[in-house]
């Protein structure tokens, strides 16, 4: 049988690499890196910023969102507003065979935000929130006792949090994604 | 902290870039009094982030590193978060309580990424011990509020078709 490179590499990673490489400019990283500082950033102000007019800042933001380079918008706050001030990572070791089964039974838990599996020592990884640290003890007991879990590792959080994402999409950092891509 | 902010703020829940006169409409104020509110807890940290979300399958991503780290004995927590800070991919660092120090979150683009981001933080010289867990996922961020006031599978981007 004959092989040809685009049957070996997936269809996927050939249009997505592309669209990487022709389609996103440094403005548009710029753009991106103010809304995700602000989300509710005037469109004059990140005009005045990235020297375009605000028409022209509205038409990239439109075809971010249509790419679906933006998805959605996130209002984090303080977890005690709404009465949630405990959170925690859950380490998990599940027996390989009813992983699925594991996942899909802690997703459907009303106190966790993320079960996602993961290629480590451990193949679950898994964050929880709750009222007080009784509640994060009970649900980590309740998960221990699902069918197929080895062994539970859970870490608290201590409240000291840093987060930002935008310096991860400095114009340097971009370019050379970019160029990876295309090699 | 009263019922209105909280108001204000589940409004914003739902999308960021709600504008605050329908916010002020919906919940029977004037838009002056959500905007003067707003400001105040975005002064006071009660507002952590107001962002939009990027698939970072998009700019090239493949997934998402957690690590957890271990510091050495003699170090100071607080100098460690420090110059865990300045690794460019880092872009979410939380101290911990337990088995292990911090939990950090980094993008993963390739593997050269990942080996140069491992060597960085092993060059910093007061990590102990690292743990790599490799997700196929891009996480950017999550909401804090509960499960009712938004959806909290949104924070699973959306899978590579």
């Amino acid at each position: 049988m004959n092989y040809e490179v685009k049957d070996i590499l997936r269809k996927d990673y050939i249009v997505r690499t592309m669209s990487v490489g022709s389609r996103f400019d440094e403005l548009d990283i710029m753009i991106l890196s103010i809304l995700i500082t602000d989300a509710r950033e005037s469109l004059k102000n990140i005009a005045k910023k990235c020297g375009l007019t605000s028409s022209a800042v509205l038409r990239r933001i439109e075809r971010l969102k249509k790419d679906g380079v933006i998805v959605g918008t996130r209002f984090v706050v303080d977890g005690e507003v709404f009465g949630y001030p405990f959170y925690a990572t859950l380490l998990i070791d599940a027996a390989d065979t009813l992983e699925p089964h594991v996942k899909q039974t802690i997703r459907a838990m009303e106190s966790v935000i993320i079960c996602a599996e993961s290629i480590g020592r451990y193949n679950l990884c898994s964050l929880i929130r709750g009222r007080d640290i009784q509640e994060l003890n009970k649900l980590t007991s309740v998960i221990k006792n699902i069918k197929g879990i080895n062994r539970v590792a859970i870490n608290i959080w201590t409240g000291n949090v840093y987060h930002n994402y935008a310096k991860t999409l400095e114009a340097a950092n971009i370019t050379k994604a970019v160029n990876n891509g295309r090699n | 902290m009263d019922a209105i902010d909280v108001q204000i703020l589940t409004e914003l829940m739902a999308d960021a870039q709600t504008p605050f006169s329908r916010v002020a409409k919906k919940i029977g104020v004037s838009h002056e009094t959500v905007r003067k509110r707003y400001e105040k807890m975005n002064n006071d940290g009660t507002i952590k982030q107001c962002t939009v979300l990027v698939d970072g399958h998009k700019l090239g991503d493949e997934g998402t590193v957690f690590l957890m780290l271990s510091c050495a004995r003699e170090v100071k927590k607080e100098d460690v978060m420090e110059s865990l800070k300045r690794i460019p991919d880092l872009y979410m660092i939380i101290e911990l309580i337990g088995d292990y120090d911090f939990f950090a979150w980094a993008r993963l683009k390739n593997m050269q990424q990942l080996a140069q981001l491992v060597g960085d933080i092993r060059n910093l010289g007061n990590i102990d011990r690292m743990e790599t867990l490799l997700l196929t996922q891009t996480y950017f961020t999550f909401s804090l509020a509960p499960k009712v006031a938004i959806k909290c599978d949104g924070m699973d981007l959306p899978q590579r078709r």
